[in-house]
């Protein structure tokens, strides 16, 4: 189908990757946005958030314990993290991470990308 | 509240030692009663007297969750309570054959940490047998850390077994690769592994298997059991007398079932909650005159023909 189009399509493929090309440069940084999500009382509050690709996450532990994050995809984990320290984990594609606590796997919670 | 068995497997029935060990148990209160009820704290010292006795067996010591790094208490860090506990194990009359540490060494995996807990723990002068617990793999590398202190001479993710005047030890790991939204974990090539090593035991063997995680189901929402722990102890069914030693959830919880005791540890750092009385398994925070009282380590008593193990718990306080 692909092979099919192509010829008729090219112009406009062309034209749609400038258009994402000048996005990407242009646009994305200046939306790029801090999500902030709180561990508290054994729990990632929001355990939902929605993010673009770009955004930073930033999980800051406010228990009297320490957490950490990591992919359930395995691809992404943080150190151990004390009362007050923070993970800094930066968007990089669209889908949903669902992610857990390493230490207490009861904690669970999705990055929704837009 | 004997803690003998009329069908000792090794048939010694009662005979002049057996009713010797009876007597001294009994005389020092601290007899682990068939129906499980939480054992009474009391004096190691007067345990330890009693044990001397004993002209075979040995004695070893469960220390858990000393959380190296640990500093929320009033008044006291984790390293602080270590210290007294290690001070109640030196001033025993009879020291212990060695320890174990069933986890949580550390409060974040940190080579210093490391360093003050086994410099600490190793004063008292024999040998320790460490597993790890979920504190303990949280370096970058996620488990690198304890690995290259305490993974030589264990096999997989550091889990490992030895024999002590007859008695088989098994060290397991069941902290590491935790999947979400669920328990302790030991996975197939652990399983694999202790199958291998149980093969061609013996069933009169007496087995202690020490892990860092419950090896049963204590409280389900809050993490406390293994997920696979059920086919471990489908391996271990056949075995005489087994005990299984844990930490992780800092309060005595125990469990008799057919030929298995289970039995878990206190911390010397931090107390928790009972399961479902708080709405988290955080630390709790106590006022530094109770904090003691809620701290403590365990003293094993293994004598020959006597199939079950004597277990003693004692606080800081």
């Amino acid at each position: 189908m692909m092979t099919l189009l192509r010829p008729r399509m090219h112009p406009l493929l062309a034209f749609s990757l400038a258009t994402a090309l000048v996005t990407l440069v242009s646009f994305t940084p200046a939306f790029a946005a801090d999500v902030k999500v709180s561990i508290t009382n054994f729990k990632f509050d929001p355990e939902v958030v929605t993010a673009a690709v770009g955004d930073k996450v930033i999980f800051t532990n406010a228990d009297d314990t320490i957490h950490s994050v990591v992919g359930d995809d395995g691809s992404f984990h943080s150190d151990g993290l004390d009362t007050n320290d923070t993970y800094t984990y930066t968007v990089t594609k669209a889908g949903t991470i669902a992610y857990h606590c390493g230490l207490h796997p009861f904690m669970k919670g999705q990055i929704v990308v837009k | 509240m004997s803690h003998h068995h009329d069908d000792d497997e090794k048939g010694n029935g009662l005979n002049r030692r057996h009713a010797l060990e009876c007597m001294i148990w009994a005389g020092t209160g601290i007899v682990w009663t068939l129906s499980g009820g939480v054992p009474k704290a009391l004096n190691l010292l007067s345990e330890a007297q009693a044990a001397e006795a004993v002209t075979s067996g040995f004695t070893f010591l469960q220390i858990s969750d000393s959380h190296i790094g640990f500093d929320k208490e009033a008044k006291v860090t984790a390293r602080d309570t270590l210290g007294e506990a290690i001070d109640k194990v030196k001033a025993l009359t009879m020291k212990p054959d060695f320890m174990i540490h069933t986890g949580d060494i550390t409060h974040l995996s940190k080579a210093d940490q490391f360093d003050d807990a086994q410099k600490m723990i190793g004063s008292v002068g024999v040998d320790v047998h460490y597993v790890p617990g979920e504190h303990d793999m949280v370096d970058a590398d996620q488990g690198k850390a304890y690995l290259d202190r305490f993974g030589k001479d264990t096999w997989g993710q550091g889990w490992y077994s030895f024999d002590q005047n007859g008695v088989h030890f098994i060290g397991l790991n069941n902290v590491t690769n935790l999947k979400a939204g669920g328990l302790g974990n030991l996975g197939a090539e652990q399983l694999a592994w202790l199958e291998k090593d149980l093969a061609n035991r013996s069933a009169s063997t007496p087995i202690v298997v020490f892990a860092h995680i419950p090896l049963w189901t204590i409280y389900e929402q809050w993490g406390w059991g293994t997920d696979d722990s059920a086919q471990a102890m489908a391996l271990l069914k056949r075995f005489g007398s087994v005990t299984v030693l844990n930490g992780h959830i800092h309060q005595i919880v125990q469990k008799v079932e057919g030929n298995m005791t289970f039995h878990t540890a206190r911390s010397t750092a931090f107390p928790q909650p009972a399961p479902g009385t708080a709405p988290a398994p955080g630390p709790m925070i106590v006022p530094a005159e109770q904090l003691r009282g809620m701290l403590g380590i365990t003293s094993v008593n293994y004598v020959v023909g006597v199939k079950d193990l004597a277990l003693t718990d004692s606080t800081l306080a």
